[in-house]
């Protein structure tokens, strides 16, 4: 047998021991990108893949559903604000402000990271495909890097977005939009520092949940079981509890510990059991840290260890 | 259905036979499994917190011990989430491993293989959240705990888990994300679209589960409640039925698809 | 036929009019804009059939129709007679072995069986069970679970599953799927005995030497059409547009080559090896005259073997078109 080029297509080159069939396949000669490449490629498929973009339409539903549910509280109040704002309004009174915003939107926060969570992580372990992420320019800890980082900007986008929108319709409604811009700009920062630590928050305990089965119907049971035995059991042990100790009990709670610190940047005061346990409201942040790096050792821990 | 008998077969005298295997099929695969472990954990995490209430002292009102601990423990919490998961799980699995086609490629009426799998389903669910109630209201109330309320509020509550499990069901039969489809249903329709628009209240299983708990104790309007008994047990009854139809309807509809 | 008694009941319907044991009828199926299966007619009685395509031509898509278990978009699939679709009753009289390795793998192969049998209402599931296994030769690994066996063992297992009410319709997506060659051999003879007890056996496959081993008939599919259906000898022949290939050995090979070609009886004529390989236009010409012609020249044949008459070139040929 002569060594043979690969032949163009449509010839098939016959040799009296065998043929070549050409089959079409190609060489590739141009550049090979690195491992950023590769990262930024996965995060930005598992991003589109969170909201079921490149999917059929039974894929979207659910996101996008709640995307849409995510931003409705908001376009109402700002609908009502605006035709009724001369009416209703006292001085500084918006039902929705971005300090109290996450408690109103926290059960379509989780409902989202139920869903999309599973999707992200467990269809590539269904489907043992983890090999062939491997096996390329990905490192297993990008790997896992990569899925955290789409499901916290999908969250981001749910959690700040309906905010954004908020902050600068309020002012296009109100009298003043400028000095409305300037009164309310120290709320900038608080609203995106909660909003990315929020994400990262909630993010960070889902995804590491959903790395450990398969199953989608597992680990969506799974992920609202933890949140919210977590969010009463916290907020029960701090309510009800009266020796010094207990008040630590609301830490066991992710949900509180966010509205913790998402008052305490805000500068607004906490009510409920967020007063009864009163606590210095840094230490909600470094107790949300905390979480977050719990969630991603778990989470690297988790695709060290896996079988590909 | 048109399910005549075709001769030449030893065959077992009735179409109720296939029932027995089907329960203990379904039984097998659902019990004892992780999933199932874990629902009994979450439904013992409520008996734990009355353990707390006990032994801190709280109020030994009955009402009182109801409306702060059972309700958002148990009826909010513990309730839906184990119904969803054990009624999601009985035909959810089985369609998604792709075992429904052995069952279906039988004579088999697809009402038996429905009735057989919500009954565990139901089962299963109603025996852990009704004995999480009562073991909830020995542990946090003690002594106090001799009055009859807590009959009406298990009712309530084992009501409710087989009104889940029936939902569940039905929309394992729909969609291949029944789970999180039926925990949107309790969280935004049940949750917070109730307290807003009155009419959702009809259908709410929440309503339901107020509704019989209200028979033996007077926690149903403090929490929310706003349908008598008889009218809840009617409601509950047409829920379980329109859902067991879906599901019975899809099934015998089943076509193999790819997987997505 | 004997004359009735009086304890008998009506006279046997004579064979032929009795309705074939599958049948499809310009059966489509379509999902949203792709085709899978494009105006199919055919059908099946007693013995094995394959049916033979490519991956995607439509082969399980066909059987699930069959089954019952996907409804035809336009067309009709008969058991018996009577539609598949929506036909709970019909599966009394049919065997299935899906494709997909799945199972409960929390039961031994034995409680498995057995549930299969329950279900079908057999009086005795256990006996029935018993005997299932032992004609897939898994009596010792019964009492094991499904999660234990390997791929092979459960494949016996799911057959086992299906023979279980001794079903005269045997339907089997991908029987060879995941079998060693050994397995395969004890499968092929295993549907053999079961075919030449009158019953009624389809299965899907894409490995070629299995259906030209197995299958009496061949139904061919090819991007969802039927591209042929019969013996696949028959269909060689009907092949006229292709010169068939025969393999010549005799005392003088050189000779009869130029003879042949001389005669104008084939198309070429090729040395290779010990042998004469040569082209004939026309099948039955070239059969009726080679010998006159090896005669002729004074040579003496050995042997005669059309060499592309297996399956795969019927196939290959089919695909191509």
């Amino acid at each position: 047998m002569q060594a043979e080029q690969v032949p163009l297509a449509g010839s098939a080159p016959a040799g009296p021991g065998g043929s070549i069939y050409d089959l079409g396949y190609q060489h590739y000669d141009g550049p090979r990108l690195g491992r950023r490449q590769a990262w930024a490629a996965l995060f930005s498929y598992s991003l589109r893949a969170a909201f079921g973009i490149g999917r059929g339409a039974r894929a979207k539903v659910v996101p996008v559903g709640l995307l849409v549910i995510a931003f409705l509280p908001v376009v109402v109040a700002l609908g009502v604000e605006a035709v009724l704002g001369e009416l209703i309004r006292g001085e500084g009174f918006r039902p929705i402000r971005p300090d109290n915003y996450f408690e109103i939107i926290r059960s379509v926060l989780l409902l989202f990271c139920a869903a999309v969570a599973p999707e992200l992580v467990g269809r590539d372990l269904r489907n043992h495909v983890l090999t062939l992420y491997f096996t390329r320019a990905l490192e297993r800890w990008s790997y896992a890097l990569a899925k955290l980082g789409a499901l916290t900007s999908a969250l981001l986008l749910m959690a700040l977005g309906p905010e954004i929108v908020l902050f600068l319709g309020s002012s296009l409604v109100s009298s003043d939009p400028v000095g409305y811009l300037g009164a309310h700009l120290d709320e900038v920062g608080p609203m995106l520092a909660s909003g990315l630590l929020s994400a990262l928050l909630i993010g960070a305990i889902a995804l590491a949940i959903a790395s450990f089965t398969p199953r989608r119907a597992y680990a969506t049971g799974a992920i609202v079981a933890f949140f919210v035995i977590s969010s009463a059991l916290g907020t029960f042990i701090t309510t009800v509890g009266d020796r010094g100790v207990t008040k630590f009990g609301i830490l066991l709670s992710p949900f509180a510990v966010m509205d913790g610190f998402t008052r305490w940047l805000f500068g607004t005061a906490p009510t409920g059991a967020l007063r009864r346990a009163d606590l210095p409201g840094g230490l909600y942040v470094a107790v949300a840290i905390a979480y977050v790096v719990v969630g991603v050792a778990l989470l690297l821990r988790r695709y060290e260890t896996v079988d590909a | 259905m048109g399910d005549q008998v075709v001769g030449g077969q030893v065959m077992a005298g009735g179409l109720v036979r296939p029932f027995g295997p089907l329960v203990r099929l379904t039984a097998r695969g659902v019990l004892g499994r992780r999933r199932t472990l874990l629902m009994a954990l979450a439904a013992a995490v409520p008996v734990v917190v009355s353990a707390f209430w006990m032994l801190t002292g709280q109020s030994g009102d009955p009402d009182v011990f109801a409306t702060q601990v059972l309700d958002p423990w148990v009826i909010t919490t513990v309730l839906p989430l184990v119904a969803l998961v054990l009624g999601t799980s009985v035909l959810g699995s089985e369609i998604e491993d792709g075992t429904i086609v052995f069952l279906l490629a039988k004579p088999v009426p697809r009402w038996i293989v429905v009735a057989a799998k919500t009954v565990v389903a139901a089962l299963a669910s109603a025996v852990l959240v009704t004995v999480s109630t009562l073991l909830c209201w020995v542990v946090g109330l003690g002594p106090a705990a001799a009055s009859g309320e807590v009959v009406g509020i298990a009712a309530g509550v084992a009501f409710g888990a087989v009104l889940y499990s029936c939902i569940a069901v039905a929309l394992s039969a729909v969609t291949g994300r029944a789970l999180i489809v039926g925990l949107v249903y309790v969280f935004l329709w049940e949750g917070t679209l109730a307290g807003l628009l009155a009419g959702t209240r009809l259908f709410s299983v929440r309503q339901y589960v107020l509704g019989i708990a209200g028979v033996t104790s007077e926690i149903d309007r403090p929490l929310g409640g706003t349908l008598d008994a008889p009218t809840a047990l009617l409601l509950g009854l047409a829920v379980i039925a329109i859902s067991l139809a879906i599901a019975i309807v899809r099934l015998r509809g089943y076509e193999v698809a790819e997987r997505t | 036929m004997t004359a009735p008694s009086p304890a008998a009941g009506p006279p046997p319907v004579p064979a032929s009019a009795l309705p074939p044991a599958l049948e499809a009828v310009h059966v489509a199926r379509w999902y949203g804009n792709v085709v899978a299966v494009n105006d199919v007619s055919f059908d099946v009685g007693p013995g094995v059939t394959g049916l033979l395509g490519p991956n995607g031509a439509g082969k399980t898509t066909v059987l699930h129709m069959l089954a019952g278990l996907l409804r035809p978009s336009s067309g009709e699939v008969r058991v018996e007679g009577r539609a598949a679709w929506h036909n709970a009753a019909m599966y009394r009289r049919i065997g299935l072995l899906p494709e997909r390795d799945t199972g409960y793998f929390f039961m031994t192969g034995f409680q498995f069986v057995r549930l299969s049998a329950q279900l079908e209402g057999l009086g005795d599931p256990d006996a029935a069970a018993r005997r299932a296994l032992a004609t897939v030769a898994l009596e010792d690994a019964a009492d094991r679970a499904l999660g234990g066996y390997s791929r092979g063992m459960r494949q016996r297992a799911r057959l086992a599953a299906a023979l279980v009410h001794d079903p005269p319709i045997l339907l089997l997506d991908e029987p060879f799927n995941g079998l060693d060659p050994r397995q395969r051999l004890e499968m092929t003879d295993l549907l053999h005995a079961m075919a030449a007890e009158g019953r009624v056996i389809l299965f899907s496959s894409h490995i070629l030497e299995e259906v030209e081993r197995l299958a009496d008939r061949v139904l061919v599919m090819v991007a969802g059409r039927l591209a042929a259906s019969g013996g696949f000898r028959d269909i060689r022949r009907l092949m006229t547009d292709r010169p068939h290939t025969f393999t010549v050995r005799s005392s003088d090979d050189r000779a009869l080559a130029a003879a042949l070609l001389r005669d104008g009886l084939v198309l070429g004529a090729q040395l290779d090896g010990g042998a004469l390989e040569v082209r004939a236009a026309d099948y039955g010409a070239f059969t009726r005259v080679v010998a006159r012609v090896a005669q002729a020249t004074g040579a003496t044949l050995f042997e005669i073997r059309p060499t592309d008459e297996s399956l795969e070139s019927v196939f290959s040929y089919l695909v191509a078109q």
